[in-house]
């Protein structure tokens, strides 16, 4: 217990999320207090979170005992995953300044919330060519004066309300320049495909093995001896 | 659970009585025996005098575990003692007791021991795996198995009793991300007499391993591990079989969109019977493989129960969802722009707002390549990134290429051993001698063989005909 607290207050997360998951899976987790089972419980799901474990986050719930639940450190991280696996990050990032729980979580959910809003914009960039500001603001949890920076940081346009990312914009955009034609890429495909269509020269292995191991019986079973 | 030995009543071991200096006289040659010859001496172990002389004294055998018998200097003593003393402790109560132990001895035994006493090994992980779970100490159970299923096994690629274990209490804890790390390894071989497995332990395996995949959306391995259940000999069908088959349509759908064909190697009576068991779910199949939402939901009420049953409810709900992503894959290869308003339409949703979630997760997912222009309401599908490429698309051929030569490779030499090894030589031989025609003098293949023209193939003679 004391390795989890320890590596929670000192802000590593991951750290804090192992030795969590160690005590977890040992006898003494069984024997603990319900508070220090909530602890735990709450330091893995904070630690799945902030790596992008929605799943393994929801499963260390779900195999948390009941008197490990009722912790309020285990409520708080569990509150927080169901606002992610709803998808409503508005809400998940409403509650993360107000969150009720020991020191050694805090700093976890902080990471979570970072690694929240980068993958977020990463995807939006992926899939949006525009995205209306308020609703960027609303995914990111930033108000719409910092998304709107976060944006250009991003090398984004901004404008009439909108926000649109340069990656998937280029994408989608009417007579896009297609890639230079690598002509010693297109010549290696050839070869690539000619030799596939090719029928093998070799031998088939399979087939001399058994009918060596044909004859063989067959020796052995005329009672002929062997060498 | 109950704490250490000195709170718990248990029969002592009477020195002044037969049973009771037999036992001790046995614990001493254990505790002293030259642990360098360990298959010999797994062997005394095994024996039936010795295993009698344990099961007499009754639960005052384990009592000595701690005092003359200590780990890992006697693991394999340990292991005996303990596999004779299971059923007595359970009888007794004291199944806590028997828990502690075992996870002491996965946990600190010594690994050579461990190998050398597979049966006791598999015996006591089985009786772990059941009792853990009833305690509530499966999470700690599973840890401690996976380590004694690396020790134990004869090498990388076995499958032992311990694998299957610690698969079942994984799924069982919902460790599933550490019952699919085990199922990824390379394991492909099955040696009874090395490693103490039976079939059920393969069945219960890939089982498991298909269901933590199935929880982890990882769709089409979950389909191959339900697979390789049904590809498993057996004598009979079984129910891991047929639960098997019910997981395999589901997950084959959210995979690939359609039900999966019988493996080739499923024996043509277990497809019969199969048939008839999955009717529920071939129908359901049947009903998303029409795209239409409003069958799907039709079918999935009218087989509530058969799924109910099978507790896979959860995962039948997540059908609706994998069709409509199936139905925006389709217009992929109609459609290179397409407004929200319309997906929604066709998908029957609420509005386009749910459209535009339903892409945006798709692409999130790395399902679907498109960029949604929120400003207009309209969805663009992109290509490929490896196919538009040609440089990229050469990269992935030359990767592609590479892993198949390997896996020839890979295929090559176990073909090479299984064809050589002395069983299936024996097999061969005993087939052959059915069909023996009357041929005079030696054959050519004979004289070569017998000159040293193929010297494995010779060595594999050899080594059958000592067991003949």
């Amino acid at each position: 217990m004391l390795a989890v607290t320890t590596a929670g207050n000192k802000g590593d997360v991951a750290a804090m999320g192992r030795a969590a998951a160690r005590l977890e899976q040992s006898l003494e987790y069984l024997s603990m207090k319900a508070g220090d089972q909530g602890t735990v419980v709450g330091a893995i799901i904070v630690a799945e979170l902030a790596q992008g474990g929605l799943e393994a986050a929801r499963f260390a719930w779900r195999r948390a005992g009941a008197k490990a639940r009722e912790s309020r450190d285990a409520q708080t991280a569990w509150e927080l995953t169901k606002c992610l696996w709803r998808h409503d990050n508005a809400a998940f990032f409403a509650a993360v300044p107000e969150v009720a729980c020991s020191a050694a979580l805090k700093s976890g959910i902080r990471a979570a919330a970072q690694q929240v809003r980068e993958s977020t914009l990463q995807v939006v960039g992926r899939a949006y060519s525009s995205i209306a500001l308020a609703d960027l603001a609303s995914r990111t949890g930033l108000s719409a004066e910092a998304t709107k920076e976060e944006a250009v940081r991003r090398g984004w346009a901004v404008g009439g309300g909108f926000v649109r990312p340069a990656a998937a914009s280029a994408d989608a955009s009417a007579g896009a320049a297609a890639p230079a034609v690598d002509v010693a890429a297109l010549d290696r495909l050839t070869e690539y495909v000619c030799a596939l269509e090719r029928p093998s020269a070799a031998p088939d292995a399979v087939a001399v093995g058994e009918k060596a191991l044909t004859a063989v019986a067959q020796a052995r079973a005329r009672g002929e001896q062997l060498a | 659970m109950a704490s250490d030995a000195g709170e718990i009543k248990l029969d002592p071991v009477n020195p002044r009585t037969e049973n009771g200096r037999q036992f001790l006289d046995t614990v001493s040659r254990m505790a002293q025996a030259d642990l360098r010859d360990l298959h010999r001496y797994a062997g005394m172990l095994a024996h039936k005098a010795t295993l009698e002389s344990i099961s007499r004294v009754g639960s005052g055998a384990v009592v000595v575990l701690g005092e003359a018998i200590s780990l890992p200097e006697h693991t394999a003593s340990y292991a005996c003692i303990l596999y004779t003393a299971e059923p007595i402790l359970h009888r007794q109560g004291h199944t806590a007791l028997f828990v502690r132990f075992a996870l002491s001895l996965f946990s600190e035994g010594d690994r050579r021991q461990l190998r050398a006493v597979p049966a006791f090994v598999a015996s006591i992980a089985r009786a772990l795996g059941q009792h853990a779970r009833s305690l509530g100490a499966a999470s700690a159970a599973m840890r401690a198995i996976t380590r004694a299923a690396e020790a134990t096994a004869p090498n990388p690629h076995c499958l032992t009793a311990c694998h299957a274990v610690a698969a079942m209490l994984g799924c069982d804890g919902k460790h599933y991300r550490e019952v699919c790390a085990m199922a990824d390894s390379d394991i492909f071989e099955v040696l009874p007499a090395a490693s103490g497995c039976q079939v059920e332990d393969v069945l219960c395996f890939y089982y498991y391993a298909g269901v933590a995949y199935a929880a982890l959306k990882k769709w089409s391995k979950a389909t191959d591990s339900f697979s390789m259940v049904l590809v498993t000999p057996s004598a009979a069908l079984s129910a891991v079989a047929m639960a098997a088959e019910r997981w395999r349509i589901l997950c084959s759908l959210m995979a690939a969109g359609k039900p999966p064909s019988m493996p080739v190697a499923a024996s043509q009576g277990m497809a019969r019977s199969l048939a008839d068991d999955v009717r529920p779910f071939t129908r359901i199949a049947e009903a998303f493989v029409t795209l239409n939402p409003t069958a799907l939901a039709e079918a999935l009420k009218a087989e509530e129960e058969a799924l109910a049953a099978s507790s896979l409810t959860g995962l039948a709900a997540q059908l609706h969802r994998a069709q409509q992503a199936r139905v925006i894959l389709g217009l992929t290869s109609t459609f290179v722009t397409i407004t929200t308003a319309e997906i929604a339409e066709k998908l029957g949703l609420g509005s386009a707002a749910d459209a535009e979630a339903l892409v945006f997760d798709l692409v999130r997912a790395g399902t679907l390549r498109a960029s949604i222009d929120q400003e207009r309401g309209v969805v663009s599908f992109l290509d490929d990134d490896a196919t538009a490429d040609p440089a990229m698309l050469v990269k992935r051929v030359e990767s592609l290429v590479g892993a198949a030569a390997a896996l020839a490779d890979a295929i090559a030499t176990r073909e090479r051993d299984v064809v050589l090894s002395p069983d299936c030589v024996k097999h061969a031989t005993m087939r052959a001698r059915g069909r023996v025609s009357a041929e005079a003098g030696r054959s050519g293949a004979m004289a070569a063989a017998a000159g040293g023209a193929d010297a494995d193939v010779a060595e594999a003679m050899r080594r059958s005909t000592l067991d003949m």
